[in-house]
């Protein structure tokens, strides 16, 4: 039973049902979505069932006309209907001001809101202290199930809950208190937690991590990101080790947890430390299920104060699951390429090996690719793939 | 593509028939994320060929594509990119459509997401064109309307 395509494309495409209309409306800014109201008499009132709000100022030369903008759209949706979603975006039109800011933000939490992204970026110091208002109805909010912060300064850590917490991004968010006691309380605040991604904190967390307070973990969390830490901030290691995607950079030694769902590691070495070979191999013998290990800048930050040396045993992940390796800055440094060849030939079911090595001389790297392809291989189906 | 006999579970195939008549494997956990063709084996049983009458060999390798890297975790912003990359306006109408009707969450979503890009700061008329929308205004209704909403209006290209 064959049939031909014989109804156009554009055709059933026009048969879609409004929902799924929305549904894209809903990817697009508040302000285009809106002038899709003269597209047909069908269209005409479809932009007010979209439970998205999408507000971002970077095309409007001043606040006013920005704020114009969200206001009016709230008057015109229907006062009953929910807000879903918010994305508020702010700081390059001239004359923003915090004042509206806090009016907007509370007044759209009031309406159910289950996601909510905020991006502050472009805003000065007194703008941001200026939104504590915004800060407490947020932390508030006990229904929010995605929260993305970028560029916020908090005076006080206030209280929160967020029991139904999914997806927690935070970008360049300072607090500038001395003591953050609430912050180990963290894992129990947003226990449902699956996904994690901070990037440029800026607080003061006891630098004891390993100390009983911050033993908990996210026991739902599928995904974590760590970016540019500081000296002054460190996710403790115990938060995250139910993870099975993880990104990590990592300044300085970390205590080693079990990581038990790890699937998937990529470790960006911002710096050197005692014992850092001795560390990584500790660190791999603790994650059973390891199948693609990313490694970065492992050599890049000065003369290494360890020296690579061949464990007794093999780390078992790295003998019976992992299926891909990758160097990212290779330098071809004495132990990277220790390490390299220690993988070759332990990894049984190794299928691919990748350097990438975009900084190093071309005639060195003809001859690292020459090295490191005459190395043995623990597995037949091993590639070898230089950058 | 001859039919294997599956000894383990975890390794299971599906079989499914476009609506011009070729025949796909998919695993089975691939198959989980298409809601439709869950739903066609729940009834059906897992050993007969699943009918896909609004589904054409054109687009189904690619979905099959799609959810091959999904189920090992390998999904990234960078193959997304790819995936789209040199797709023109009508092939991602087409594999939204099928998406949308095998209900591929992850993919409809992603597309969604795409269909939206493509569409940004595009003027009423492309978006009209692209979803194949006669105007049943007036253009005495059209003014009014664009009057009413002139806030929204203001700024945006009305060319292309």
């Amino acid at each position: 039973m064959s049939s031909q395509r014989s109804i156009p494309t554009l055709d059933r495409i026009s048969t879609l049902p409004d929902s799924v209309i929305c549904h894209i409306l809903s990817f697009l800014p508040t302000k285009q979505s809106v002038t899709t109201t003269i597209i047909s008499k069908r269209w005409n009132p479809l932009w007010l069932s979209v439970l998205t709000l999408d507000f971002d100022d970077q095309k409007f030369s001043d606040f006013a006309t920005f704020r114009h903008l969200i206001y009016s759209v709230m008057l015109a949706r229907h006062t009953t209907l929910p807000i879903q979603s918010l994305r508020l975006k702010c700081g390059i039109s001239s004359g923003c001001n915090p004042y509206d800011i806090n009016r907007i933000v509370r007044a759209a939490l009031q309406r159910g809101i289950v996601n909510l992204i905020l991006d502050f970026s472009y805003t000065d110091f007194d703008f941001q202290i200026g939104l504590s208002t915004t800060i407490s109805s947020v932390f508030n909010c006990r229904n929010l199930v995605v929260l993305k912060l970028t560029c916020l300064t908090f005076t006080v850590v206030p209280q929160f809950n967020f029991p139904l917490l999914k997806t927690l991004h935070l970008d360049s968010v300072s607090f500038l208190g001395d003591q953050n006691e609430e912050f180990y309380k963290f894992v129990e605040l947003c226990p449902i937690l699956e996904e994690l991604q901070t990037t440029n904190m800026q607080f003061w967390v006891s630098n004891d991590c390993d100390n009983g307070k911050y033993n908990k973990c996210f026991s739902n969390l599928v995904r974590a990101k760590i970016c540019n830490l500081t000296w002054s901030w460190n996710v403790p290691f115990a938060w995250i080790c139910n993870a099975k995607f993880l990104h990590i950079e990592l300044s300085k030694e970390q205590k080693v947890h079990t990581f038990h769902n790890l699937t998937h590691f990529e470790l960006i070495f911002k710096s050197v430390w005692q014992r850092k070979w001795n560390w990584l191999v500790e660190l791999l013998e603790h994650c059973p299920k390891l199948q693609n290990l990313t490694l970065n800048q492992l050599y890049g930050h000065g003369i290494d104060k360890d020296n690579w040396k061949e464990p007794k045993n093999v780390p078992g992940c790295i003998f019976s699951q992992l299926r891909k390796c990758s160097f990212i800055a290779y330098e071809g440094s004495e132990c990277e390429f220790r390490f390299a060849e220690y993988i070759l030939k332990s990894a049984k079911v190794l299928r691919t090996m990748t350097i990438n090595a975009s900084l190093v001389d071309i005639n060195l790297k003809h001859q690292m690719l020459r090295d490191l392809s005459l190395c043995p291989r623990g597995s037949a189906t091993c590639k070898l793939s230089f950058d | 593509m001859a039919q294997e006999a599956s000894s383990s579970t975890s390794s299971k195939t599906i079989s499914l028939k476009t609506g011009d008549g070729e025949i796909f494997e998919i695993e089975a956990s691939a198959a989980k994320q298409m809601k439709t063709v869950q739903r066609l084996i729940d009834d059906l049983g897992d050993d007969i060929t699943i009918p896909l009458h609004n589904v054409f060999s054109k687009e189904l390798p690619k979905i099959i594509e799609y959810y091959k890297k999904d189920i090992t975790g390998e999904i990234t912003k960078d193959f997304e990119a790819e995936f789209v990359k040199d797709l023109n306006d009508d092939e991602v109408k087409v594999l939204f459509l099928a998406a949308n009707y095998l209900d591929a969450n992850k993919l409809f979503e992603f597309l969604s997401q795409n269909i939206a890009d493509r569409l940004e700061s595009k003027s009423v008329e492309y978006v009209r064109k692209y979803f194949g929308v006669e105007n049943d205004f007036t253009p005495e209704e059209e003014s009014k309307l664009r009057e009413e909403r002139a806030w929204s209006f203001r700024g945006i290209k009305e060319d292309e």
